[in-house]
């Protein structure tokens, strides 16, 4: 199990003939760079001076291009055997409800330098922060679908479709921007050609309705044997869909060169009143990026799993699979994972793999059945950043509680 | 929480600006000659005389008693007798006033009545018509008197823009105003005794006129000695300014319908820095100058003048100048219609035209400064959360590309709350370099100087809790000692970058 919001994570384990109901609360979140260590991202997060040691740290690890990601998810959902009430055999009814959260961004080597150590290094030269991409997005989400719920050696398949609200979004694409310090500082050259947006920034919280929108989730799983044991082949799409957000949010499409070369004084006495004082940063912003009110729509991360398992004796189960997320400055996770069951009860599993929101990941997580009805799940699938703070990012946890009601 | 933090190295320019004379000293008193070069042109006021002056309306009060002298009984809207009539003549002397249009000022009226029932009172000023023309007329009830409390009424009416006739009511007095006022008996007969007297007040206060006419007099007043500031050179506060010409005009304006004659004893250059004061010597000076009146046609006043050219030639006006004063003192006298009132009493005033004595001056920019050193205090104030906060220190460099015929060196001195200097940016010489010049001692181009001023965080530090720094610029001009001319061209660039180490402060 990796940390996301998907459908398979409801019906992961058997559905037993003998439960007719089950109640699940699921919380997870993820947080992984390929160049910003964990204690760099702690610091950021948490508070406190990021000093010169830290940030040569992550400067060790900068490519050329980086990404960053991080997700938060959390809900409740309730699975229903259809047979129970429409005497269907086999078919699940489900709805769940979750709060979503969802950042990722694209930066350059020179962005990193020029925001966290300054311009004054690149007097003379032009800093690439091309190609910079941010985006965040947050959502509340109403889940319905039906899933195949028999865990046996059948094809099992799932559907839902959500019915979301956009709470608040914010979105930078530079396709271009150079900065460029003149030698000696006179003058600051930033070349750009970018789109930025934003919901209603009056609006925000968890109340707030800044947007609408739907997506469908599909998942499928076909068993067949090989001659190690029974395998199965998993695919699965969340989360394809999109969010319009309303007309109070703001747009900006600037294809421009910006040159600033200081605060133009036009007589001494300037110096005398409050000019300085009496330029607003609002207003500096609305000269050189003037937003209009806008409406928009946005493409959800849509998160693409395809996995296969091979069960080779009654206690070791292998996964193999690849994970991509669209729209999301995502690179190709391939992972393997191996479930040791060390009896029907409970089970261990450890995850190796490399791409993503970082490079290498490392999970571990358990199953556990605690009898009259309960299931749990808790694990990570990145551990590297709370084991290598200063040398990884990836940082990763979920739980899931269930409850099967006869 | 505690936010986020991190040093970054940045730089960028700060302040940029290309100016030209007009930058420098305000548009409102350059000129430029034919042949670009420019000239000052300032207007300073050295004395003026206003209607305070001539004369002064002081606050007045009426107050009358009246009752009859046995009872008698009144049926309803009977008048009560008591004379009808009041005037005052204001204590004006020397002084024949006929009219005024009142600017400011008010009339309060107050009615004690004993009476029993109420009445009904018609309060009117006769002399006193509104811009519209109508006479003023107020009516209202006094109530009666409850017990032995009796009925008071108060009325205050603002006067601003009413015209009295101050010719009384007889049409032949002179500063006299007048009142009227009726009285009846309200809607239920009664009977007035003597003990139901009638206390009525009526006060003229604040009275403000913004056009007199009649006679101001003839009368002497002796001005000064006294002093005039003079703001011109206010910013210099060193060195020598040696002009090549300056011409200037004494004038005398006379708006006021109203002969006068003046005797100017004396017109000085005052610098109070130096402590040097230069006579004029002009042959104005002790002479009697007549000054006839101004003419008034349809509202429209034509004033008179009196001009006295000063220059080079016929006077010291070029030392006095040189001598940067910040004051003008002037001792004068002067005497009000000297042929009495030939005018048949139409002298005339407006309060917003008023006889003054002025200098206007025209200095050619064409000068040699020496150490000429200006200097002015600036409000200071680094916003404690606008970020600049976060500057620990570094390095401004000052880029200044000059176009003007003379070098400047510059210093910043930094100030407590006492005004004390507390510490200097600069902390050694320099010199934004003058432009090169050809043999007709004009500009042939721009000269760039270079200045980098450390900042060290101490000094960062002392910057953030200053409010006020003094900015002091020493002038000298070029091919001294020769006059070098200024011109409309000639212009500086100017460019503050900052190469600071500064924190980033997440919000």
């Amino acid at each position: 199990m990796l940390a996301d919001a998907q459908i398979s994570a409801i019906f992961s384990d058997e559905f037993p003939d003998s439960t007719k109901t089950r109640v699940g609360l699921t919380a997870d979140y993820g947080l992984n760079a390929t160049a910003l260590t964990s204690q760099f991202v702690s610091k950021f997060y948490k508070g406190g001076f990021i000093d010169k040691g830290l940030k040569d740290q992550v400067l060790n690890r900068t490519k050329n291009m980086n990404t960053i990601g991080a997700d938060l998810n959390y809900g409740v959902y309730v699975g229903i055997k259809l047979d129970s009430i429409f005497h269907k055999k086999n078919v699940s009814l489900f709805f769940s409800m979750r709060d979503r959260a969802h950042f990722d961004a694209r930066y350059s080597k020179d962005f990193y330098k020029v925001g966290f150590y300054g311009n004054a290094a690149y007097a003379g030269q032009v800093a690439d922060f091309n190609d910079f991409n941010l985006n965040y997005l947050r959502y509340q989400q109403l889940q319905v679908g039906l899933f195949s719920s028999k865990y046996d050696s059948a094809a099992r398949w799932g559907i839902a479709v959500s019915l979301l609200k956009g709470e608040q979004y914010a979105s930078i694409f530079a396709q271009k921007a150079e900065l460029y310090t003149s030698e000696d500082g006179t003058y600051i050259d930033f070349n750009t050609n970018m789109q930025v947006a934003q919901s209603d920034t009056a609006n925000k919280g968890i109340g707030a309705f800044n947007g609408m929108g739907a997506s469908v989730d599909i998942y499928f799983e076909a068993p067949f044997k090989t001659r190690f044991g029974n395998a199965k082949l998993r695919v699965s799409i969340a989360d394809i869909g999109a969010i319009k957000f309303n007309n109070k949010s703001l747009f900006l499409n600037q294809d421009s060169l910006f040159h600033y070369d200081g605060f133009h004084v036009n007589s001494v006495y300037d110096l005398q009143d409050s000019t300085f004082a009496s330029t607003s940063q609002d207003s500096i912003i609305n000269s050189v990026a003037p937003f209009k009110n806008q409406s928009f729509s946005v493409t959800l991360p849509s998160v693409l799993n395809l996995s296969y398992e091979i069960q080779f004796n009654e206690h070791f189960l292998l996964v193999e699979g690849i994970r991509y997320v669209f729209n999301g400055n995502y690179n190709l996770l391939a992972y393997v994972k191996g479930n040791f069951i060390i009896n029907p009860k409970f089970t261990i599993s450890a995850t190796v793999g490399y791409g993503g929101y970082g490079k290498f990941n490392y999970g571990l997580g358990a199953f556990a059945n605690l009898g009259k009805g309960f299931i749990i799940y808790a694990g990570s699938s990145n551990l590297e950043g709370f084991i290598t703070p200063k040398k990884a990012s990836g940082q990763a946890a979920y739980i899931s509680l269930v409850k099967n009601f006869r | 929480m505690e936010k986020a933090s991190w040093d970054t190295d940045i730089l960028a320019p700060l302040i940029s600006a290309s100016m030209n004379i007009n930058n420098i000293l305000p548009d409102s008193i350059l000129q430029a000659n034919a042949d670009s070069s420019m000239k000052i042109v300032f207007n300073n006021d050295l004395y003026k005389i206003d209607i305070d002056t001539l004369f002064n309306i002081e606050d007045t009060t009426i107050q009358n008693s009246y009752a009859l002298p046995s009872p008698l009984p009144l049926p309803a809207g009977y008048p009560i007798p008591f004379p009808s009539t009041t005037a005052t003549t204001y204590a004006l002397p020397g002084i024949e006033l006929k009219k005024v249009i009142i600017k400011s000022g008010f009339v309060s009226f107050k009615v004690k009545s004993k009476i029993q029932e109420e009445t009904v009172y018609t309060y009117g000023i006769p002399c006193a018509t509104d811009p519209f023309g109508m006479v003023f007329s107020r009516t209202f009830t006094v109530p009666g008197r409850v017990g032995t409390t009796p009925g008071v009424y108060n009325l205050l009416v603002d006067l601003s823009g009413y015209t009295i006739d101050l010719t009384g009511p007889s049409g032949t007095q002179i500063n006299t105003i007048y009142t009227s006022l009726t009285a009846n008996i309200g809607a239920t007969p009664v009977t007035v005794t003597p003990a139901d007297s009638l206390i009525i007040g009526n006060t003229f206060f604040d009275i403000i006129p913004y056009y007199a006419k009649g006679y101001f007099g003839n009368n002497t007043y002796n001005v000064g000695p006294s002093t005039s500031n003079f703001t011109l050179f206010d910013r210099i506060v060193d060195g020598t300014l040696q002009l090549e010409d300056v011409d200037f005009n004494f004038k005398i304006e006379n708006p006021i319908g109203m002969d006068a004659r003046l005797y100017v004893s004396n017109i000085s250059s005052i610098n109070t820095r130096t402590g040097t004061t230069i006579n004029l010597t002009n042959s104005m000076i002790g002479s009697t100058i007549n000054i006839n009146r101004a003419a008034e046609s349809g509202g429209i006043v034509y004033p008179t003048f009196a001009n006295f050219p000063l220059n080079t030639t016929n006077s010291n006006i070029k030392p006095m100048i040189e001598n940067l004063p910040n004051k003008f003192g002037y001792t004068m006298q002067i005497i009000t219609n000297p042929l009495g009132n030939i005018s048949g009493s139409n002298d005339f005033i407006y309060s917003d035209r008023l006889m003054k004595a002025s200098l206007d001056m025209e200095i050619p920019l064409s000068l040699v400064a020496n150490n000429l050193t200006l200097q002015d205090t600036l409000a200071l104030n680094i916003s404690q959360t606008g970020g600049t906060q976060n500057i620990h220190e570094g390095t401004i460099t000052l880029f200044a590309n000059n176009g003007f015929p003379f070098d400047a060196q510059l210093q910043l001195y930094l100030l407590n709350e006492s005004n004390v200097v507390t510490d200097s940016i600069f902390g050694y010489a320099n010199t934004i370099v003058e432009a090169p010049i050809n043999s007709a001692l004009r500009v042939i181009g721009k000269k760039l100087t270079k200045i980098a001023i450390p900042i060290s965080e101490s000094k960062m530090n002392l910057l953030y809790e200053t409010k006020k720094v003094v900015l002091k610029v020493k002038f000298n001009t070029s091919a001294q000692p020769q006059y070098i001319k200024i011109y409309s061209e000639y212009s500086i660039d100017v460019k503050l970058v900052g190469d600071f180490n500064y924190t980033i402060q997440l919000q």
